[in-house]
């Protein structure tokens, strides 16, 4: 996993974001151990109460569950982590529309734009890093 | 943490001394092999001397070729350097390491859970140890060249000494140990009260000659008063009255030392939490 | 309420006639990683050096686990030198013998298999080690104690940014759970990420102090950015 830990913004803040991109991609995948909390602590280059907090915070969201002996495992709720995906993707999806809203385009320009991105096969994983 | 510090100590002191002491002691055997094979060449000729105010006890080797005389006398003055150098190295690497103490590596051992009296005590007891050690070996090397020189031929070194020099010869060299204590101890409070400085060096430098020079005057003062006091006296018994010189100095010197070893544990103290 | 591991109380501090500290408060609590954050000549050495007990305070007091320093506390304390206060002449294996020799507490194994993490080869004598291994012996012979308050001064002085970030894992893999951790540098943005708490320390007074992400969201910044805001704003 790659965690982009910036300086600027409340670093707990960003380890929560990155962590549920991460059940949301599937990148952490249902039902899977998560590494102890200094492990992660140390491959993020954070403070470990940090992390700590910042899992916490997911369990309280029910996407990581803390198993007495074992530690914590990703969710295996398939209907958390839509709902997640869901989330996720309906909050870029505005910020998408802000920017083109920002650009002066409209609704219409914004269904042309997808279609494009379409045809240039992103949807389907086919294209380069995308440009 | 006392016995850790002094282990310590030892051993670091131990790796610079153990092999000048070894060189010493091969250059003493090499020295006796060679009086061994002048001693072939013909008995050596003693010379015993009772001068004014010394005694000069001297053999030569007469018969032998004057190559080999040369060769054994410049090796033996080489020796005599290094029996010297070695009681000076114990006390010079004591003094070295105490210095460095105060530098950079305090941050090391001030953060040790010692006490400043156990950090002084420990460097102390290990300087005195080493110099000694440096004596014995010194002492060693002689025996082992006297013995090569005049062993076997009804040379006694202890005939020529006057009766009951047991007695004074203990105290005097406990008088050399109190004395060897009170210079370590002086380095300790030298290099403690140089460290106020600035230019650390020098202050402790000076600090160590301006107190060894104050104590040697005042004990000469004090050894020019007892001379009028007891001048004309006369002394019954003279070995007597050596012991208790000996002993006396013995006792002074050991005052000093701690005088000295407790003013450094005050000022170390004001220096850090010890 | 726990007992904090490190309390100070107006603590001052002067070389001289030279102020290095003007009362200085703060507390460091179990399980805490604080940034002691300020420019050369601060005063976080001092500050450092004060609860290491290395040096005497001329006013306030300073507390570790309660005690005041000495014998006992210095048992509980990991200092880790500005200056490398290491004997020159030794190798590196030594030094982790003579650590194991001194304090009851030390982790040898621990010690060696750090030294073997940041690259530093055990026969290597001190005097020819390049200053960033150095700092790593140093670094390696600090964690590997097991003590309830770390002193770290300047862990990442004059190490290149690939080194810096073997350090700080070596920090934060290290650090028992119920000790305090007290990091002073002047590089904040690389020590930024693994601290809980941050003071910022200026001419021997306290700028700001508080919770590393409180600061940053109350301020909308690094923490670095935010001190040379804070510096600046100090000098005029």
């Amino acid at each position: 996993m790659h965690w982009e830990i910036r300086p600027d913004r409340p670093v707990y803040l960003q380890l929560v974001e990155q962590m549920e991109l991460a059940v949301a991609t599937g990148e952490w995948a249902p039902g899977a151990r998560i590494a102890p909390v200094r492990e992660l602590a140390v491959q993020a280059g954070v403070n470990p109460n940090t992390m700590q907090r910042a899992l916490q915070t997911l369990e309280q969201r029910g996407l990581v569950a803390a198993q007495r002996t074992a530690g914590r495992t990703v969710t295996a709720d398939a209907h958390s982590v839509r709902l997640l995906r869901a989330q996720l993707a309906q909050t870029r999806a505005r910020e998408f529309c802000r920017a083109l809203a920002q650009l002066g385009l409209s609704a219409a320009d914004a269904r042309g734009l997808v279609e494009l991105c379409e045809t240039e096969g992103i949807f389907d994983g086919t294209s380069g890093s995308g440009l | 943490m006392f016995t850790k510090l002094i282990r310590l100590e030892m051993r670091a002191a131990a790796r610079i001394l153990v092999p000048v002491y070894l060189a010493a002691l091969a250059l003493s055997g090499a020295c006796a092999l060679a009086f061994f094979a002048l001693r072939g060449f013909g008995a050596p000729v003693q010379e015993v001397n009772w001068a004014a105010n010394h005694v000069y006890i001297g053999v030569r080797f007469e018969h032998a070729p004057i190559l080999l005389q040369i060769a054994a006398a410049l090796a033996l003055m080489l020796l005599q350097l290094v029996l010297v150098g070695g009681v000076a190295a114990a006390q010079a690497l004591a003094a070295v390491r105490f210095y460095r103490l105060l530098g950079d590596e305090s941050a090391f051992y001030f953060a040790l859970p010692a006490t400043a009296a156990q950090h002084l005590g420990a460097r102390l007891v290990c300087a005195v140890a080493w110099s000694a050690a440096s004596l014995a070996v010194a002492a060693a090397a002689m025996g082992l060249l006297v013995t090569a020189a005049v062993g076997g031929t009804g040379f006694s070194l202890a005939a020529l000494l006057p009766a009951g020099w047991g007695g004074p010869a203990a105290l005097f060299l406990l008088a050399a140990l109190c004395a060897l204590a009170y210079v370590a101890a002086l380095v300790q409070l030298s290099c403690v009260i140089g460290a106020r400085f600035e230019r650390r060096l020098i202050a402790s430098v000076a600090a160590f000659a301006g107190i060894g020079i104050a104590t040697e005057l005042a004990g000469g003062v004090l050894a020019v008063a007892c001379a009028f006091a007891f001048a004309g006296r006369a002394v019954a018994a003279p070995m007597a009255a050596v012991q208790w010189v000996f002993g006396a100095l013995a006792l002074g010197l050991a005052a000093c030392a701690a005088c000295a070893f407790f003013a450094a544990r005050r000022l170390l103290r004001r220096r850090a939490a010890l | 309420m726990e007992q904090a591991v490190l309390a100070c109380e107006g603590l001052c501090c002067r070389y001289g006639a030279r102020p290095a500290l003007r009362g200085v408060s703060l507390s460091v609590a179990p399980g805490r990683i604080l940034g002691l954050l300020g420019p050369s000549g601060a005063g976080k050495t001092t500050l450092l050096k004060l609860a290491a007990g290395l040096a005497l305070p001329s006013a306030g007091t300073v507390r570790v686990c309660g005690l005041a320093p000495g014998t006992a506390s210095k048992r509980a304390v990991s200092y880790l030198p500005d200056a490398v206060a290491l004997p020159a002449e030794r190798r590196a294996g030594e030094l982790v013998t003579l650590y194991a020799q001194m304090f009851d507490d030390f982790d040898a194994a621990k010690a060696r298999a750090l030294l073997a993490q940041m690259g530093v080869a055990e026969d290597m004598r001190v005097r020819a080690m390049s200053r960033g291994a150095k700092e790593k012996t140093q670094l390696a012979l600090a964690m590997s104690r097991r003590a309830r308050l770390y002193l770290l001064d300047e862990p990442l002085g004059g190490v290149d940014p690939a080194a810096r970030d073997a350090i700080l894992a070596a920090i934060l893999r290290n650090f028992p759970e119920d000790a305090a951790l007290v990091v002073s540098t002047h590089l904040i943005g690389d020590v930024e990420p693994i601290l809980d708490d941050a003071v910022f320390l200026n001419e021997g007074s306290v700028l700001l102090a508080g919770e590393a992400d409180v600061l940053r969201e109350a301020h909308g910044k690094s923490l670095d950015a935010l001190f040379r805001e804070v510096f600046a704003c100090s000098r005029n």
